[in-house]
């Protein structure tokens, strides 16, 4: 199996997917990777995966993103993906505040196991459920300021705001990847991931990305 | 992939007629997944068969599964034999029940059930809510919301959230119930579903399911050792690509090959399961890495993952699959991966037996 040209790619970006299960990661993962959502969709079981490569300021970024189970007790296996992840996506159902009052949780989550500087950026989903909205936006915006967090809100079912949510999550990894690797001694992240296929595909494991490598020590 | 609007009507509308396969699924466009694409001759040729195997079994269990022990204990191998090749599907119900151990266990608890389901309450009854349409969306019997599919999978994910309460509800349990209900009452799912988590015939299975997951671990971290003695070559390319097992096979072991591999194929698993235990599981894991061994050791990372997790339509046909996975032997080596692993990470904690739980009369021993 050759790698084709639309696996060329300047930049590979580990990003996860978490929040309280049922808040549409799934389904914001599938119309992200394959424009698709599924009503009928399972819930998630362990940990899933899927990529897309995509311009960003400029570059072609290629996004790696896990997605989790929500359910608590899944944090024993899921939590091994943060490790690595440049950036995250919490995620919560503008319908349903336990899942907002969560957030808090999860953060503490991703402070114990992720990298110090990971980039978050928190996303209200369903926003497509008007009449059964529960979180007002702007405490949501109000707390992701307070918390240093982008903020968002989409409907992965009527597409709306997704594409913006990743390109905008991605930027941010992209700026502060760049910022690094300009200020630091080694800053040819870029070149090495796009010379030798081979150690790209190792190099995109978890914690062990050319660019992370490059910039987070 | 089809879609269907949900609406907030109370109980749903019956969803609307389309073509399903023998199992009840909605046909997929593409797939052949009942398995039955064979000249007509053939089919009646396999249908002749049946009839006779189906003969045979009734003759073996007895009216009712009256004759069940006694045939079990004169002839053992008979038995695992006849159940490798796959229980009739008619009376794949009963005998998922007799050889499970949970007959004993419905008979010995008389009116438990019904406790749990009515005068009990649950912590995770919104968590089991949440994911009741999460769960076969795709067959007819769970398709209709609060439809009789729908109410019997919450009653028995409830009933055991409130019987064991240290581990209540989590997702996966949901598919394990699902299949039960499709061959049983929901009285008989649950009780078949205690005598798996508790241990009535082989070793509890809780495990997969209490806080930290630990029989999750334990059962990845065998498989991995397995993949690394019985396939090194494809071990070590994992290794190289930093692929591990709970990226593709923690749906494996936490829902026993129910959420997503076709379901002709999991009832064969399932019957094996409950007769010979878990190690099935990770025979049939080993065999299809085995089976598709040549093209994995060829794939980079990524595709490693999808090929992982979208095994090709031949790897997946029960006949040829099951026999490779027969042909594994691992049973020895399992157990003192077992005893290894305990060394390293202490024992799995045992929650509270079936004695200590104050609505269930003791019969732990």
């Amino acid at each position: 199996m050759g790698r084709g040209a639309e696996e060329e790619y300047d930049y590979l970006f580990k990003v996860v997917l978490i929040g309280d299960s049922g808040v549409g990661k799934s389904n914001l993962l599938s119309r992200f990777t394959r424009n698709e959502f599924c009503l009928e969709s399972k819930s998630t079981i362990g940990v899933e995966f899927a990529t897309r490569t995509l311009e960003v300021e400029g570059r072609s970024v290629k996004a790696q993103i896990w997605d989790t189970a929500g359910q608590e007790r899944y944090r024993a296996i899921t939590s091994a993906y943060y490790r690595g992840a440049l950036g995250a996506l919490l995620v919560y159902d503008v319908t349903k505040p336990t899942t907002f009052e969560n957030v808090s949780r999860w953060l503490k989550e991703l402070r114990d196991h992720a990298d110090a500087n990971i980039v978050i950026m928190l996303i209200g989903n369903k926003t497509d459920l008007k009449h059964l909205r529960g979180v007002a936006t702007e405490d949501a915006q109000g707390y992701a300021e307070k918390e240093g967090l982008s903020f968002i809100e989409t409907s992965a079912l009527e597409a709306t705001n997704v594409e913006k949510a990743f390109q905008t999550i991605l930027s941010e990894i992209y700026r502060i990847i760049s910022k690094k690797s300009l200020s630091s001694s080694h800053h040819s992240a870029s070149a090495t991931v796009k010379e030798g296929k081979t150690i790209a595909v190792t190099q995109s494991q978890p914690s062990t990305t050319n660019s992370l490598c490059c910039t987070s020590s | 992939m089809e879609k269907k609007r949900l609406d907030d009507y109370e109980p749903g509308p019956v969803p609307s007629p389309r073509a399903l396969d023998r199992f009840g699924f909605v046909k997929q466009d593409v797939s052949t997944s009942d398995g039955l694409g064979r000249s007509r001759s053939a089919y009646e040729y396999a249908r002749y068969r049946e009839e006779r195997r189906v003969r045979k079994w009734r003759k073996m269990i007895g009216v009712g599964g009256s004759d069940w022990k006694h045939y079990l204990r004169r002839k053992p191998h008979v038995v695992k034999r006849r159940i490798r090749k796959g229980i009739p599907d008619c009376l794949r119900g009963l005998v998922w029940q007799l050889i499970s151990g949970s007959r004993d266990l419905l008979l010995m608890n008389p009116g438990v059930y019904e406790q749990l389901v009515i005068y009990e309450t649950s912590a995770s009854e919104l968590d089991i809510i949440r994911d009741i349409s999460r769960t076969f969306p795709s067959h007819v019997f769970f398709q209709q919301r609060h439809g009789p599919g729908q109410r019997s999978l919450y009653n028995v994910l409830k009933a055991y959230s409130v019987f064991d309460r240290d581990v209540g509800y989590v997702q996966g349990m949901g598919f394990l119930a699902g299949l039960l209900l499709l061959y049983m009452s929901e009285e008989d799912a649950f009780w078949l579903l205690v005598a798996l988590l508790k241990g009535a015939v082989h070793a509890p299975m809780e495990g997969l399911y209490l806080a930290g997951l630990p029989l999750v671990q334990q059962y990845l971290s065998q498989f991995e050792c397995l993949v690394m003695e019985l396939l090194p070559k494809l071990g070590e390319h994992f290794s190289n690509e930093m692929i591990n097992p709970s990226m593709y096979a923690s749906q494996w072991f936490i829902t026993v090959f129910s959420y997503s591999f076709p379901f002709h194929l999991a009832l064969r698993i399932w019957d094996v399961f409950l007769y010979e235990g878990v190690k099935i599981v990770f025979k049939v894991g080993l065999a299809l890495l085995k089976y598709c061994h040549d093209d994995l050791v060829k794939l980079p990372f990524e595709k490693l993952i999808h090929a992982l997790k979208n095994f090709p339509e031949d790897a997946m046909n029960p006949d040829t699959l099951l026999p490779l996975a027969y042909s594994i032997k691992i049973s020895k080596r399992l157990a003192e991966l077992k005893q290894e692993y305990e060394k390293k990470n202490g024992k799995i904690r045992r929650s509270g037996e079936l004695s200590e739980n104050p609505t269930v009369p003791s019969e732990s021993n």
